[in-house]
């Protein structure tokens, strides 16, 4: 199981603070994005580009690591964050 | 007044800066030379460069002849996004380094048309005073009735004495007080952090108006308008949607989550309660409305209205004045952050010295059992005695945090979080390793703006967790580039609609001024003004042990994160690697 986190703009468009992928889990960075596109289509259309997220917003391991590589493998019942890649206040 | 015939400036300025001593009441201008402005733009590298060529670093920052420098920049007033801001340059007496501050909007545009880059003020004015730039004529009028009021109600008073041809950079009671951390107000934005409040109102002036018509040429105004278009419309896209749509405040449920949202005097990472404090809670029983400076198409102002006052929230705000007080109630975050505004206070400055002072409660160093953490009626009643300075209490947290700690010793310096005296903003440096950097070796002190090194962090560039000499290069970069974004001037939330920040500025610059400028020297320009801003903290007496964070981040992990650990070994090796990156010796002196 994953569970993505959305956070700001992708909590926006995606319209839900949180979501998860039970079945399947996908193995990749990637592929979760092109699953979650189906399911969000006004995500997908503002914040991915293909199989990864555009450049403004940036994944998170865990509440740790920060990720962008779309081949990035999800540890099992990972949690993926969603966010702003500008944290400026 | 002395005028200055000012022949062929280059497109984007006039050439010169008006230079006021407030004691007899005298002003001139005085001729800023093309090489002088090619080499330092405007805004914070500029004022730096006069604050340099003053003499000054040895003064009293209160004393009359510690200069206080408004600054433009050659984008002011042409037709590009953000361009309409304005640096307020002087040494701090928070810090007694050097301190810019940037605020937005009108004052930066007619400002500049009282025909000046700059504006040099000196001296100490015999009464207490406005002081009135009119297209360049310069007087003192009497401000004996704005004495004691706060800032909106003074705005008021001015546009009814003086009409709304002008524009107004006011000071509230904290800084009539002197407070070392108030901030000089223009159209409810502030030149905060570092004091300039108390500068200004240290020659006993309590506002400035300005009003001009002298304008400025553009080299390439067909090229310049068409560049500006684009850049408008790219500032609507999704590089600047976060400010825009949710504003600042968004940063607050994430950075909970990740744990770099700091608690408690900086105890903890998380706050519990931070739901009830975010955005989206205060949009919920507050009217909420969205505003811009002029000139600006982000428009990253999200206002809300708490009975008949409109107050705007930012991040900091919201973090200072709510978690790291403890503070859950969003109702009274929003007081606080009012009052702050309304008083004329830096809210990190005033939220860092409350929290310091109720941890100080907390272990019987300060007598003040009231004021607790989490209570709200506590930072309220803090936050105007602080101001008003008229209890012991006030007095002692208007010190600002490490003047209050070497007052109650016991180690309290140990948990006074601040570099160089200037307290920190709202991310955990344990957990945000690049940005502890950037914040140990800043000039102005624990800057997040003046840093931005947090951009590495929020990255796959860099393990945020683990501080590397390798992070030095990153640090720099960001340092950099918020140098040249605070002279250009450009706001920073602008910063990711750049592919090329360099080359593309340096286009637009060619487009304002007609000089053949490139990306490098751009770069290198970036670099001298960090180097000017170091060169002026040496003359201060800056020493190396300025150069770090206080010790509670190095012996202590924030109580929720056990795993946050910011190693001395690392951060002083980081900084050796920071100084010699500089060009400087591998302790910080400029060689």
């Amino acid at each position: 199981m994953i569970t993505i986190e959305f956070y700001g703009i992708p909590r926006l468009r995606s319209g839900v603070a949180r979501a998860v992928v039970m079945d399947e889990q996908p193995r990749t960075l990637g592929e979760l994005w092109q699953r979650l596109a189906i399911q969000y289509p006004r995500f997908a259309s503002d914040c991915l580009i293909e199989d990864r997220l555009q450049s403004h917003y940036i994944a998170n391991l865990n509440g740790e690591r920060f990720v962008e590589d779309p081949h990035t493998l999800l540890p099992m019942d990972a949690c993926v964050l969603v966010l702003s890649a500008d944290a400026g206040g | 007044m002395k005028s200055l015939a000012t022949s062929h400036p280059p497109g984007g300025y006039h050439g010169r800066y008006l230079r006021i001593d407030v004691t007899s009441g005298q002003a001139e201008y005085r001729q800023l030379s093309e090489k002088l402005l090619r080499e330092f733009l405007g805004g914070s590298g500029l004022g730096t460069k006069l604050l340099l060529d003053e003499g000054t670093a040895t003064l009293d920052p209160l004393s009359p002849a510690a200069p206080l420098i408004f600054v433009f920049s050659p984008l002011v007033g042409s037709p590009l996004t953000t361009s309409a801001k304005f640096a307020v340059v002087h040494k701090s007496p928070l810090t007694q380094r050097i301190n810019d501050s940037l605020a937005s909007s009108g004052f930066a545009i007619h400002g500049k048309q009282t025909g000046c880059d700059a504006i040099v003020i000196v001296g100490r004015a015999v009464q207490w005073s406005v002081l009135v730039i009119d297209d360049g004529k310069v007087r003192l009028e009497s401000a004996d009735e704005f004495r004691g009021q706060e800032i909106p109600d003074t705005e008021a008073m001015l546009r009814s004495r003086f009409g709304r041809d002008y524009n107004f950079a006011v000071i509230g009671p904290a800084g009539e007080n002197l407070v070392p951390f108030s901030t000089i107000s223009h159209a409810g934005r502030h030149a905060g952090r570092g004091g300039a409040g108390a500068v200004l109102g240290s020659k006993n002036i309590k506002a400035i108006a300005v009003r001009g018509t002298q304008r400025v040429k553009w080299h390439n105004v067909e090229k310049l308008t068409a560049a500006a278009k684009d850049l408008s419309t790219r500032s609507f896209g999704p590089a600047t949607a976060k400010y825009r749509e949710l504003g600042t405040a968004a940063n607050l449920l994430v950075f909970n989550r990740l744990k770099v949202l700091p608690t408690r005097n900086f105890q903890r990472a998380s706050f519990a309660e931070a739901p009830n404090i975010a955005p989206e809670a205060m949009a919920t029983a507050h009217a909420h409305t969205r505003s811009s400076c002029v000139a600006c198409t982000i428009g990253c102002e999200h206002i809300y209205q708490l009975g008949d006052k409109s107050v705007r929230m930012e991040y900091e705000n919201l973090f200072a004045l709510g978690p790291l007080v403890g503070v859950s109630d969003a109702q009274a975050v929003l007081k606080a952050s009012q009052r702050c505004d309304a008083l004329g206070i830096d809210t990190i400055s005033t939220g860092g010295a409350i929290a310091f002072a109720m941890e100080c409660v907390e272990r019987d160093l300060l007598s003040a059992a009231w004021l607790k953490f989490g209570d709200a009626d506590a930072l309220l009643r803090a936050i105007e005695e602080l101001a008003a300075l008229k209890t012991p209490l006030g007095r002692q947290l208007a010190l600002g945090t490490r003047a209050l700690a070497h007052e109650l010793g016991n180690d309290a310096l140990a948990f006074a979080v601040q570099v160089k005296g200037l307290e920190l903003p709202g991310y955990e440096p344990r957990a945000l390793q690049t940005l502890a950097l950037g914040l140990a070796v800043g000039t102005r002190g624990a800057d997040h703006n003046r840093s931005s090194a947090y951009e590495a962090d929020f990255s796959a560039a860099t393990n945020r967790r683990a501080l590397t000499p390798e992070s030095a290069e990153l640090a720099i970069a960001s340092e950099d580039r918020a140098a040249l974004l605070d002279s250009l001037i450009l706001c920073k939330f602008l910063r990711r609609v750049f592919t090329d920040f360099n080359t593309e500025t340096a286009e637009l610059m060619r487009l304002v001024t007609g000089w053949d400028i490139t990306a490098q020297e751009l770069a290198i320009t970036a670099r001298r003004i960090i180097h000017a801003k170091k060169q002026f903290n040496i003359l201060a007496g800056w020493t190396p042990a300025e150069d770090t964070l206080p010790e509670r981040f190095f012996s202590e992990t924030p109580h929720d994160d056990a795993t946050a650990q910011l190693s001395r070994t690392q951060l002083a090796a980081a900084i050796v690697r920071y100084n010699q990156l500089r060009g400087w010796s591998d302790e910080g002196w400029i060689v």
